[in-house]
């Protein structure tokens, strides 16, 4: 039993039952004559046990963890960045997934700053596309998720989403769509070869304003959003002054403009390019 | 019994006699005479408050610590609401920290030894008038006696670019409290600013990690002490400046050389270089040499950390505590790149880039 032990012993059974022990080093005996009461001299030992715990003593070693495999693709820059900040806090799950998909087609990852809170996400969503995520987060990101036991399910999901990039480029080869067909099953223009010609979106943009999708109009605004051709950004502007003026309409056509929004951000932000166009201000209602 | 200095408040009073007028100045009283006579009867009743405090800790240990884990909280908070009663809240904090050691194993020794933390101070406190003036004030802070902002304010200050390296927010017994932890570009001095609010209350926010400011701190008397309050302040005219790492055996050294100034120091920043090491319950930070410390007082995992490292060395600013290191801050491993510092949000550890200082 080392000294310090002894007095712990004596401490948790009672000076009054144990003594203090008799034979201490010096330079724990120093001044501990003027304690008369063996309690005190009990604290003081304490008092000194403290400081030179913290003050003293060394550091134990362990050897070096796991390294994960080097960085091999470039890190995408502040102004992507910014806008992720955005989209994850709190989680926009759809954007999330845009903004993961433009990343690994413009041959950039995510800052590993953002892994923590994209893989919380993913634990809690299936909703975020996992393949986009893998390829977002690359094989040191992968391997970061792999670290974590809770996380073991979508470690191995991403790891074998990993070598299957191809479809992390999610080129869809797509039908062609004719207006008429869109009339009929708006759902159509989702699987339209793209880009569309701008009189497809002329025929969406009459759709959702229309106001016929009620409340799935939001749903499907933020659907086209996504695959609207950025060139034709400046033809919502046409249809925020015709629309119909319900509140869901107006719903759907504030989720269409800020999703195609946020892309052109996105473009902007991957490729260093300037946005040309001027943002929609929406119209009172 | 040794009364807290009469003759320097008897000389204080005498100085402070004579009545004016005219606007006080930062740290000057309005009625010294009365005020001298309140910090007499302040100072006589922390010592009977400590008289008191000194029976209750010989009787626990002549009783034996054994059953306190089983007294509970209750047993503490009569004895710190005594100790506020005599005002003595510093000495109250001490105690309520106590049964919080009872959770884990080990915990006769760490408690054993706040007990004689405890016993120190009160041994100090007698001896107020014999120590060095800077050790005093040290003891009177722990007690916590007061010292008002204008006083502090009257002190001379150190004028430097102060970068906010990192704040952490704490909430301990009904109060809230947040630690911003500065930088000095020149003196490479270190500074804390503290601000305290009641549950749920706002925080200062003058001050906030990231931020840059260039203005006079005013440091609290006492040794080992890096609590301040901001003084003059004027225009930045230059960057943040990051501290240089240190290594483990280093920032030890240090802590040792704080302990030796104020025996109850709890914290000290410090910027370490190291790579962290994921467990079980466990997290540690490894120096290149091998040698390591605990991750401590996290909310949560410190996945953001590992996320940065990838098994490689990183720099981390945190407070280094006895029980280990909290990290506050991810340092840019480039030390060129002042701003892309990152904190910690106390919420899932998101991590935010910060654009700019203030």
């Amino acid at each position: 039993m080392s000294v310090w032990e002894d007095v712990v012993t004596t401490g948790l059974i009672g000076t009054d039952r144990r003594p203090v022990p008799d034979e201490l080093p010096p330079s724990w005996s120093a001044g501990l004559e003027q304690d008369h009461d063996p309690a005190h001299a009990v604290l003081s030992l304490a008092a000194r046990h403290r400081a030179a715990s913290r003050a003293g003593g060394l550091l134990p070693s362990c050897p070096p963890g796991p390294i994960g495999p080097p960085e091999r693709v470039p890190v995408a820059g502040s102004a992507a960045h910014e806008i992720l900040a955005r989209l994850i806090s709190p989680p926009q799950v759809d954007l999330l997934n845009l903004w993961l998909v433009t990343a690994v087609q413009a041959g950039q990852r995510a800052s590993a700053a953002y892994w923590t809170s994209l893989v919380l996400v993913a634990v809690r969503t299936a909703a975020l596309d996992r393949t986009a995520l893998a390829g977002a987060i690359g094989d040191r990101g992968v391997w970061f998720v792999e670290q974590n036991p809770q996380w073991a399910r979508l470690g191995k999901d991403l790891r074998s989403r990993l070598s299957d990039r191809a479809s992390a480029e999610h080129t869809v080869a797509g039908v062609e769509v004719g207006e008429d067909a869109v009339r009929a099953d708006p759902e159509s223009i989702l699987a339209a070869a793209m880009p569309w010609p701008d009189r497809l979106t002329r025929t969406v943009l009459e759709i959702i304003g229309s106001g016929r999708l009620h409340k799935h109009g939001v749903r499907y605004a933020a659907a086209v959003g996504a695959r609207l051709p950025l060139e034709h950004y400046e033809l919502l502007g046409s249809a925020l002054l015709t629309s119909t003026p319900l509140p869901s309409v107006r719903e759907a056509l504030l989720a269409l403009e800020r999703t195609v929004w946020v892309r052109l951000e996105m473009r902007s932000a991957f490729t260093a390019e300037p946005i040309m166009a001027e943002r929609l201000a929406m119209p009172p209602w | 019994m040794d009364i807290w200095p009469r003759a320097w408040l008897s000389a204080r009073a005498s100085q402070d006699s004579e009545p004016t007028t005219a606007a006080r100045r930062p740290g000057e009283l309005a009625d010294p005479a009365a005020a001298a006579k309140r910090a007499v009867a302040r100072a006589e009743r922390v010592a009977a408050g400590l008289e008191e405090l000194d029976q209750w800790l010989g009787d626990q240990i002549r009783g034996g610590i054994a059953g306190l884990d089983r007294a509970g909280y209750g047993h503490f908070d009569t004895m710190a609401a005594r100790m506020v009663d005599a005002q003595a809240p510093g000495i109250a904090g001490m105690l309520r920290s106590i049964p919080a050691e009872f959770a884990s194993l080990g915990w006769p020794s760490r408690v054993l030894e706040q007990l004689g933390a405890l016993h120190l101070l009160i041994q100090a406190h007698r001896r107020l008038d014999e120590l060095p003036a800077d050790l005093a004030a040290t003891v009177r802070a722990r007690i916590g006696y007061p010292m008002s902002k204008s006083d502090v304010r009257a002190l001379p200050g150190v004028v430097d670019h102060w970068f906010a390296m990192g704040m952490v927010d704490t909430a301990e017994y009904r109060l809230d409290t947040r630690r911003v932890w500065l930088y000095g570009a020149d003196s490479g001095r270190w500074a804390v600013i503290m601000s305290f609010a009641p549950p749920g209350g706002l925080l200062d926010e003058t001050v906030l990690a990231g931020h840059l400011v260039h203005a006079q701190l005013h440091f609290y008397p006492g040794s080992g002490q890096f609590r301040a309050l901001i003084g003059e302040q004027t225009s930045a005219t230059t960057g943040p400046t990051m501290p240089p790492a240190k290594s483990l055996a280093e920032v030890r050294a240090l802590f040792a050389q704080l302990v030796a100034s104020d025996p109850w120091a709890a914290r000290m920043p410090a910027v370490i270089n190291a790579t962290p090491i994921a467990g079980i319950g466990q997290w540690r930070l490894r120096a290149p040499d091998g040698e390591y410390c605990t991750i401590t007082n996290l909310p949560e995992e410190p996945w953001p950390l590992l996320a940065r490292s990838c098994g490689e060395p990183i720099r981390v600013f945190g407070e280094w505590t006895p029980t280990g290191f909290r990290p506050l801050t991810l340092l840019a491993a480039d030390a060129t790149q002042p701003f892309s510092t990152e904190f910690f949000s106390t919420e899932f550890f998101s991590t935010a880039v910060v654009a700019g200082a203030a």
